[in-house]
């Protein structure tokens, strides 16, 4: 526990969160420029009825259908996206964090307590976020603050070791 | 009558006192916020109440990260900040913890239990309370994220609000048995926590040295 372990675990853990980038290009994991195509036809046909009157409730319905498939898709994307941005920044924090432990001359106790808190931090975080985003599991979304606050306490302590670390090392 | 001699020894670490008083510092404006939440709620303005709630959510992580950092030290801290030291695992400990209770049914008469760091009997309460506070914490941010119409029919905010108490009774009990333990005993308990350092007789030092 004295930073080894987040180098490897952030190593590892980027593999899986980067193949989130190939997985967002995928057709019918987001929203589809064919759905975004069809909502502007229907768009169109509303428009052109407006011309000769009110437009009629069939011609606004497939819009409005169309454009709420369409924004949940959207949503669905910039969920995956944002898991897709935070498994990365946090599989290289393990990594940096883990270079950083190994270089600062601080107690054993205190170099394993930093290394579970950026552990906890990027599973609890950003691994109950990829867990909503791939396997749809909801719930494990309520568990990501906890991840999130091990982050904040992680980056803070660090600091603290890094002011007392370095001098001692220099 | 010579006057025995006490001298300072190093018990408690630098991050283990941070600790404390950092949950002590969130535990007390969280208990003043949500009292005020509690009590004066209905009579606030609904942007005022909505505030209120948003700082004791912020407070209540500050404190979510300060309690889950001392859960970890208690597993990788040194010696006389982990979970061993707390519960009475061994029978020395245990004694002290039979001790405490028999000097507590006394009503503190004869000579108080011996102990380097924490009290074994303290110890099951600090535990429980780790465990205690720990339900509070996730119970509190479950409410928090619930849309306003749930959040007061919520089984979490029935959860937050009995915890609530149990806190404030255990804060109201840790300062008071800590204030009879250092008018008792005399080894610096409160000055400890902030010096890290309790005074003892160097007969005393040699017989907890082996703690």
């Amino acid at each position: 526990m004295n930073g080894k372990i987040n180098i490897v675990f952030g190593l590892i853990y980027l593999t899986f969160t980067a193949l989130l980038g190939p997985l967002l290009l995928v057709p019918g994991k987001g929203a589809d420029l064919q759905q975004m195509m069809e909502v502007g036809k229907a768009v169109d046909g509303i428009r052109e009825e407006e011309k000769t009157g009110e437009p009629s409730a069939k011609a606004i319905a497939p819009a409005v259908v169309g454009m709420a498939d369409y924004l949940k898709g959207a949503g669905r994307v910039g969920f995956l996206a944002s898991t897709h941005a935070h498994g990365n920044l946090e599989s290289l924090l393990n990594i940096a964090a883990g270079l950083v432990l190994l270089s600062l001359a601080i107690g054993a106790n205190f170099k394993a307590l930093l290394s579970i808190l950026f552990l906890i931090g990027a599973i609890m975080h950003s691994g109950m976020l990829y867990l909503v985003a791939v396997f749809g599991i909801r719930w494990a979304g309520n568990f990501a603050i906890i991840g999130a606050v091990a982050l904040v306490a992680g980056l803070f302590l660090t600091g603290v070791a890094s002011a007392v670390g370095i001098k001692k090392a220099q | 009558m010579v006057e025995p001699c006490y001298r300072p020894h190093k018990v408690w670490d630098p991050l283990l006192r941070a600790l404390h008083w950092w949950n002590a510092a969130a535990v007390l404006i969280l208990i003043t916020l949500g009292t005020t939440i509690m009590v004066l709620g209905e009579e606030l303005p609904h942007a005022v109440e909505d505030e209120l709630i948003t700082v004791h959510a912020a407070f209540g992580f500050l404190f979510g990260a300060g309690l889950m950092v001392r859960i970890i030290w208690l597993f990788t801290g040194p010696e006389t900040a982990r979970w061993k030291d707390l519960l009475p695992v061994t029978a020395k400990k245990r004694k002290v913890f039979w001790d405490t209770v028999r000097f507590y049914g006394g009503f503190l008469r004869g000579a108080s239990p011996l102990y380097k760091a924490h009290n074994p009997f303290a110890g099951i309460v600090y535990a429980f309370f780790f465990a205690v506070a720990s339900v509070q914490v996730i119970s509190g941010a479950v409410t928090f994220n619930l849309p306003d119409k749930l959040r007061d029919k919520s089984v979490f905010l029935e959860v937050h609000e009995t915890v609530y108490f149990l806190i404030i009774i255990y804060v109201a009990t840790h300062v008071f048995a800590v204030v009879v333990h250092e008018l008792v005993e005399g080894h610096g308990l409160i000055s400890s926590m902030v010096n890290g350092n309790k005074a003892f007789t160097d007969g005393e030092w040699e017989s907890l040295e082996d703690d």
